[in-house]
């Protein structure tokens, strides 16, 4: 699951540059979960709803508020991700993000991320 | 409007469109691939919700901070996200204009299913598994004249950069030059985002055999 932390690490980041540009006080808690990850948690769900809420707020001060395009090229926040979740090696040789939805790479064993597990035993999964 | 859909994948960064997304899995396809992925999405017999777009927007929405943030939004696969057409166009109107939505299609499905969609659809992750028709029939048992029809349209509306053409691989059913000649018919139709890989047909088997298909 260090997939799942990696994409917890890049979505905290996301937070962060929100509460940064919106003058927000971030929620500076460190996760100190151990073990599996899937990318999200009860925590990190209410820390977005605390963003939501601030974001409304200050709507309603009739503030400004900034999230359109503050993380856009996700790959210069979370590096980290893209270099462990093995992208697809194509035949000549260039790298791709886009991983099996409808297929599956030999080359990729973690590429797995469209498995689809039935809602009614999971109503949401995450990135294995 | 309903429609059935087998599961979510949410905070999918860069995977299958730009920034953070969430994968919504429809049930049913009028392919049978011989190594499905989602053997699962085939028949209603297999469990799955069934969301109207309100009811489907309802349950993204949680993620729209990340949506907005780094311009990212919905991918629709399956499955066939095509057979849903009504219902992406309808989800567009509830979403509005700042998410992207992204589908993940074969593009073997009628062309005015297609049109249906072309207003509100920002990318188009295309599967045509071979371009020689023999050979898409022995692996997916249906012709690929809509695909061709299909691709053309998007093509010839100039929406060619939009699209990401998958051409995988399949041991047993095509080969390193049919993948040659597919990338050739592909790119004469004004297609340039390519993506080559091989299916990995023992993931495939498992799939298909925990399936009992």
């Amino acid at each position: 699951m260090e997939k799942g932390k990696e994409i917890c690490k890049a979505l905290k980041e996301i937070r962060r540059r929100i509460a940064s540009e919106n003058d927000i006080e971030p929620i500076v808690s460190e996760c100190r979960h151990q073990g599996d990850c899937a990318g999200t948690c009860p925590k990190c769900e209410a820390e977005v709803l605390y963003l939501e809420n601030q974001l409304a707020a200050r709507k309603r001060l009739g503030k400004a508020v900034r999230v359109v395009g503050l993380s856009m090229g996700l790959a210069t926040i979370a590096p980290a991700l893209f270099t462990s979740c093995d992208p697809t090696v194509t035949k000549d040789g260039d790298m791709s993000v886009l991983q099996g939805d409808i297929a599956v790479q030999t080359t990729n064993s973690q590429s797995l991320d469209g498995d689809m597990a039935p809602v009614e035993d999971l109503s949401e999964i995450n990135l294995e | 409007m309903e429609a059935e859909v087998l599961a979510f994948s949410r905070h999918r960064i860069a995977t299958d469109g730009e920034g953070v997304t969430t994968l919504v899995a429809f049930m049913l396809c009028p392919l049978s691939c011989v190594y499905c992925l989602n053997p699962q999405a085939l028949s209603l017999k297999s469990p799955h919700k069934v969301y109207t777009p309100e009811g489907l927007y309802d349950e993204l929405k949680k993620d729209e901070l990340y949506f907005l943030a780094t311009g990212g939004g919905v991918t629709f696969g399956g499955g066939e996200p095509l057979l849903r057409h009504g219902f992406i166009r309808r989800f567009r109107e509830i979403c509005g204009q700042a998410w992207k939505i992204n589908l993940e299609t074969s593009l073997n499905v009628p062309e005015e299913y297609l049109e249906d969609v072309i207003p509100v659809t920002d990318g188009y992750i295309v599967d045509v598994k071979d371009m020689n028709p023999e050979i898409y029939s022995s692996y997916t048992g249906k012709d690929n004249s809509k695909v061709m029809r299909n691709l053309a349209a998007l093509a010839e509306r100039g929406l060619a950069g939009k699209c990401v053409i998958r051409i995988p691989e399949i041991e047993g059913y095509n080969t390193p030059d049919d993948v040659r000649r597919s990338v050739e018919m592909i790119q004469r139709l004004g297609f340039e985002n390519i993506d080559l890989f091989k299916y990995d047909i023992d993931y495939g088997k498992r799939k298909r055999d925990l399936q009992g298909t």
